[in-house]
């Protein structure tokens, strides 16, 4: 595994600055880096009842070990260098972010396809669950 | 047998105030858990279903383990 290969996996009710993430993926021979955000979207959901927040639950202790595959697997095929993740645990209200996703690597085609290969990952393996919070319904999805 | 069991996402709500330890017959496997809880008339028989044992997806053939917890998720969807 090269040498330069590292993860960074939290989860929980904190945000992350943009500062934090960047400082984590620069490296000399990266000449691509991508961030991915998830932001809530304000959804009909029922009766015209919008989403307000969702709100996000996991099994804590099985988050970081499915995330720790997904990074392992993307270096393997992209050759990535570096590999950022944090999701929100808990309540996220309409217009901010519930998943910030970092990648970096030596070209923008492989961080561009990890990016992809590890958001469909991310939401058919790692064990979080929503529910969307309206001002009548909530739903789980 | 006794396992511990806690349901995530919408299998909360179908499944409803779950016993905190739950009695199965001797030498029950994951399917058997499985079975159960597709018993329970507000789940979809389309709904997959997966159970999660120390952190790991758990193969169906796998045996229960006595008072380990158990948890019976749908399908995720963070992001």
């Amino acid at each position: 595994m090269d040498k330069d290969f590292a993860y960074h996996i939290t989860f929980g009710n904190d945000t992350v600055s943009d500062e934090v993430i960047e400082s984590f993926l620069r490296l000399p021979n990266c000449g691509a880096e991508v961030v991915f955000k998830g932001i809530i979207r304000n959804d009909v959901l029922l009766d015209n009842d919008a989403v307000v927040a969702i709100e996000y639950e996991g099994i804590e202790g099985m988050i970081h070990a499915e995330v720790e595959t997904i990074a392992k697997h993307l270096y393997q095929s992209f050759q990535i260098r570096r590999f950022f993740f944090h999701h929100i645990i808990g309540r996220v209200p309409v217009g901010q972010p519930s998943i910030w996703i970092g990648i970096a690597g030596g070209h923008r085609k492989e961080v561009f396809q990890a990016l992809d290969l590890a958001m469909d990952q991310i939401k058919s393996t790692v064990p979080i669950f929503k529910k969307e919070m309206g001002t009548k319904n909530q739903v789980w999805k | 047998m006794i396992v511990k069991i806690q349901a995530m996402g919408i299998l909360k709500d179908y499944l409803g105030q779950l016993p905190s330890d739950l009695e199965l017959p001797e030498n029950s496997s994951v399917n058997d858990l499985l079975l159960w809880t597709r018993k329970h008339p507000m789940v979809h028989p389309d709904l997959p279903i997966s159970i999660i044992v120390n952190n790991q997806y758990a193969k169906l053939d796998a045996a229960l383990i006595e008072h380990q917890l158990y948890f019976i998720i749908p399908p995720v969807s963070g992001g």
